[in-house]
């Protein structure tokens, strides 16, 4: 693969509308990879919450949404595992099989990666020379570690990231509670999850908690603030911007 | 339910609940049996040859493994050389072992031609009674009701095997004549008597050896074959583990080597 | 049948959550056994190609369930079995009665059943005054204290040894100890006597044979064995997808079973039972009989989205890994069945909308599918029942659920659709956010539904500007 190929990047609706540091950080990764970006202005989101909510209608009208606008990229890459679960796994199922749409939606399927895979298993590089004078722990995201596969992508960038302490947590590879809208319908089970998640973030004595998804680290960080805790949620990105 | 059911609503009934799932499956009637049941594989003799017919460290081997298995159920095996060493150790172990109810020493031993050349009764001390279960051909319910009381008595009940399967260290009883179940299963202690060509590998020469041996074919599983693999035990309570609940709480498996 | 109390999801969650007692239980088991089982997976010798294969073996036998039902029966009956097929609960129940009437049974013996729950046969021999003692350590504890089991594969495991100890001294009169061994031996004497004094036996299938014509029982107490050897009549019960073809298919899916169960390489008893006692045999039930039920299961059947539900070898692996299982345990789930397996099969089983908060509530992280042994896709049949609820569905019978929560996702995918909508709607949603309170520039109070996360934690602020429209304005500069 020609490594100065374009990269399109879909940013995700949360980093966009919440964490723009993030896709900041993201895109100051690949400049310091020399990899120029692309990113559509009219991206919106995958469509994953309706999706996990049952609202199968308005899922597929966001992924047509994307599929119009990412189809031409060449690779696409996002910031989030749970988005590329969404778009590589269950774009397909959304239309009828054998149809132009699902012809469609599995060609960007085949095409869209999560920033550490990218880096990491299509780029071949786990040093992208950045430094964190710091002491971090990891959480593994449930969509990326269970339906991607990834789990040594984001160690591998960490450890060589300069200055940086990794110090895994407690069952890192357990759910945060997150769950989509999960964690606003049925709040007592989504704290009950989180609560132990953030505890066994605190063990660490970490000055941050990174992880792959800004999801788990909104929901995360959420409930560090509230505890008035000084531990920082920080998107790998930021890491390894650095 | 009102009346008795006969047979033809038991038919109707049948009928109904098999059309029933034909419907969800969307078919009508299935390939022949043999399709679904499998049939003989090429190099049939050459593995049951294989399987037969172990080399003497193959052997040895799987003793080693089966020992090693059985530790982690609490298992005791024992090697012994030959059979009359191992009556003695059995003998041994009965004089030295108290029952688990009450202090009346009784043992129940299958009727069986390996445990007959244990020789037990002759030797066992005075106050140790030996109940054997050999019957009649078609024992009628005096001699059931008999046999289960002198099981409910006994605290050792002493069987055989078909097969041994190492690698879970599990015995395979099946059920015959002169053999009850229950003697693997009331007494507090089971003493069960093997010899080391009975050990075998795993589950998978286990089925393979009970569904295509024409020798087991024979018999088949019979109404009721038990896998036994170690005593009874519980982890009910806060997950702890505790041997004995309602089998026996303790088991021996002598091995004859010789 | 069983009582039905999937209505009260949430409640109990929360009081389970507020419970003490019974979070370190389940942190407990879940600490032990899921690792323990992952583990187990990892040193078999044929890795995750096992336990595929034992889904294709699965799957097979459902495929042809019709043939494998009617061979395995033809041959118990060749034996001198009796087979019922019931249609449902109350036909199941009915049939036990009438035969426990026509034998004068007084006093029952039970192995671990979970079809047997379902079915709410205990109420019904109990209320025709017949004796019923469940012989698994923790159903006897539980049926000891009046309640339901709260796992499939250790139905006590809620109670602390101190708890047992309380119940067994006033239940049983011992002395108080709360030594484990101690109150098992306390159990094992008492149900001894019950063991031997039964008339009938009763117990489930674990995975019936189809070739040979048997079922299978498995077991590391020695309940089951008991129970169905030495009353005089023997009755199991078995959902009907709970067969295999072949013999050899027992190799996979026993070894995957007792890992799956209990981290271990092979349950402590396992018997094949295929007919009553022969003439010639000293002992055994001189009645056998099995009960076939379908309670449900034919409807699910039929239903190629589902059907892999009934490739469940109800050993509770999935449960020892739920995130939300292991906050609310097994009562929360308002039926016998719970964690993962419960929230797809339940649904099914007892009504869609009825159960929904056990599809809706928990947040699909997969970790059932990875500790599956036979690799039964949970999170896709979870996500299916939810499309059902949110859209409505007549052959499942499923109305709409949440008319409100449908029309703000037909508004959200208009404004997804559209980048300046979309636009507007984030400006608009920064003005409102101007209302809310804030605490070290997070939101502290969400309003209306999205209360439900700041009741715990805090939430960012829509940024000042979207990264979009940061870099629409980097790439427009000159």
């Amino acid at each position: 693969m020609d490594k100065n190929k374009p990269v399109t990047l879909f940013i995700q609706c949360l980093v966009d509308s919440l964490y723009p540091e993030v896709g900041e950080n993201m895109v100051q990764v690949f400049e310091k990879l020399g990899i120029s970006v692309d990113i559509p202005l009219d991206q919106t989101c995958c469509g994953q919450p309706a999706f996990n909510s049952g609202y199968r209608r308005e899922a597929t009208t966001a992924a047509k949404r994307f599929i119009e606008i990412f189809e031409s990229a060449k690779i696409i890459v996002c910031p989030s595992g749970s988005c590329v679960d969404m778009v590589k796994h269950q774009y397909p199922g959304l239309f009828k099989d054998g149809s132009l749409w699902q012809n469609r939606a599995k060609a960007v399927s085949a095409k869209i990666f999560e920033l550490t895979q990218y880096l990491v298993d299509v780029l071949g590089v786990e040093d992208v020379g950045a430094t964190f004078n710091g002491k971090v722990t990891y959480h593994d995201s449930c969509h990326l570690l269970r339906n991607l596969g990834v789990a040594d992508q984001p160690r591998k960038l960490i450890a060589n990231v300069k200055d940086i302490q990794l110090v895994e947590m407690a069952d890192s590879e357990k759910c945060c509670g997150f769950g989509g809208t999960f964690s606003v319908k049925y709040p007592d089970i989504s704290t009950a999850i989180l609560e132990e998640k953030v505890d066994n973030i605190i063990a660490t004595g970490a000055d941050a908690v990174v992880g792959c998804d800004v999801s788990c680290l909104m929901n995360i960080q959420g409930m560090l603030n509230r505890r008035n805790s000084s531990i920082k949620s920080l998107h790998i990105a930021q890491i390894l911007a650095g | 339910m009102t009346g008795p059911i006969t047979q033809e609503i038991n038919d109707a009934q049948q009928h109904e609940f098999i059309m029933t799932i034909q419907k969800a499956l969307g078919k009508s009637s299935g390939p022949a049996l043999p399709e679904l049941f499998g049939t003989a594989p090429n190099d049939l003799d050459t593995r049951l040859n294989a399987y037969i017919n172990k080399s003497q460290p193959d052997r040895m081997a799987l003793l080693d493994l089966f020992i090693e298995q059985a530790q982690l159920l609490n298992l005791a095996v024992r090697p012994v050389e030959n059979v009359s060493r191992a009556g003695l150790a059995i003998q041994e172990f009965i004089e030295q072992t108290q029952p688990e109810w009450g202090t009346q020493k009784s043992v129940i031993a299958w009727h069986h031609p390996l445990i007959e050349q244990l020789n037990l009764g002759k030797n066992l001390a005075d106050d140790i009674t030996l109940f054997t279960t050999r019957s009649s051909s078609a024992p009628d319910s005096k001699e059931r009701a008999q046999i289960r009381s002198q099981l409910i008595n006994s605290y050792i009940g002493i069987s055989a095997a078909d097969f041994c399967v190492a690698q879970s260290a599990t015995l395979v009883l099946r059920t015959r004549p002169h053999q009850p179940r229950a003697v693997s299963l009331v007494p507090s202690i089971h003493v069960a008597v093997i010899t080391l060509d009975q050990i075998i590998e795993n589950l998978t020469e286990l089925y393979f050896r009970l569904k295509w041996d024409p020798e087991e074919q024979k018999l088949g599983l019979t109404n009721c074959m038990t896998f036994i693999s170690g005593p009874s035990k519980t982890g009910d309570i806060e997950l702890v583990m505790v041997h004995g609940a309602h089998g026996p709480r303790q088991m021996i498996v002598y091995v004859i080597t010789g | 049948m069983s009582e039905i109390k999937t209505e009260f999801y949430k409640r109990n969650a929360a009081k389970a959550i507020k419970d003490p007692v019974l979070q370190h239980a389940l942190s407990d088991v879940q600490n032990r056994l899921g690792p323990a089982t992952a583990l187990a997976y990892k040193n078999l010798p044929e890795g995750m190609a096992l336990r595929q294969k034992a889904h294709e073996i699965r799957q097979f036998a459902i495929n042809h369930l019709d043939i494998l039902l009617e061979t395995l029966v033809k041959k118990i009956r060749d034996r001198g079995g009796t087979v019922y097929f019931a249609r449902d609960a109350a036909d199941a129940t009915s049939y036990c009665l009438k035969v426990a009437k026509e034998n004068q049974i007084k006093m029952v013996v039970k192995g671990k059943s979970m079809v047997t729950e379902e079915i709410g046969l205990n109420k019904i021999l109990e209320a025709n005054q017949i004796e019923v003692n469940e012989t698994d350590l923790g159903e006897y504890i539980i049926q000891l204290a009046g309640e339901t089991p709260s796992h499939i594969i250790a139905p006590a495991i809620h109670k602390t040894r101190k708890e047992v100890a309380q119940l067994f001294t006033q239940k049983l009169g011992i002395p108080y100890c709360e030594d484990p061994p101690v109150l098992t031996q306390a159990a094992r004497k008492t149900l001894r006597k019950k063991f031997l004094a039964a008339d009938m036996g009763l117990s489930g299938c674990n995975l019936a044979c189809a070739e040979t014509g048997h079922i299978t029982t498995v077991s590391n107490e020695g309940n089951i064995r008991m129970s169905t050897t030495m009353p005089k009549v023997h009755m199991a019960f078995m959902g009907m997808e709970r067969v295999v073809a072949r013999l050899e298919d027992h190799d996979a899916l026993f070894r995957l079973l007792s890992r799956g169960a209990a981290a271990q390489n092979m349950a402590g008893y396992v018997s094949y039972i295929g007919g009553p006692r022969t003439e010639d045999q000293l002992d055994g039930p001189d009645q056998f009989h099995l009960v076939i039920l379908d309670n449900g299961r034919s409807r699910i059947l039929a239903d190629p989205e589902f059907r892999e539900i009934l490739l469940c070898i109800r050993c509770a692996a999935c449960l020892n890994v739920c995130p939300a299982y292991g906050k609310i345990g097994g009562h929360s789930y308002g039926y016998p069945y719970s964690g993962p397996i419960g929230a797809v099969i339940t649904p099914l089983f007892v009504g869609v909308n009825r159960a929904k908060d056990l599809c809706c509530g928990e947040p699909l992280c997969g970790a059932c599918k990875e500790a599956c042994p036979v690799d039964i896709d949970l999170p896709r049949m979870l996500l299916g029942l939810r499309a059902k609820l949110a859209e409505g569905d007549p052959k499942w019978g499923v109305t709409q659920a949440n008319s409100m929560e449908k029309i703000a996702f037909q508004i959200w995918s208009l404004i997804i659709r559209n980048r300046r909508v979309y636009d507007l709607a984030l400006k608009t949603g920064s003005l409102i956010q101007k209302l809310l309170p804030k605490k070290n520039g997070m939101i502290t109070t969400m309003p209306f539904i999205f209360k439900g996360w700041t009741q715990s934690r805090d939430i960012k602020p829509l940024a000042r500007s979207s990264f979009l429209t940061q870099w629409k304005n980097r790439e427009n500069k000159p």
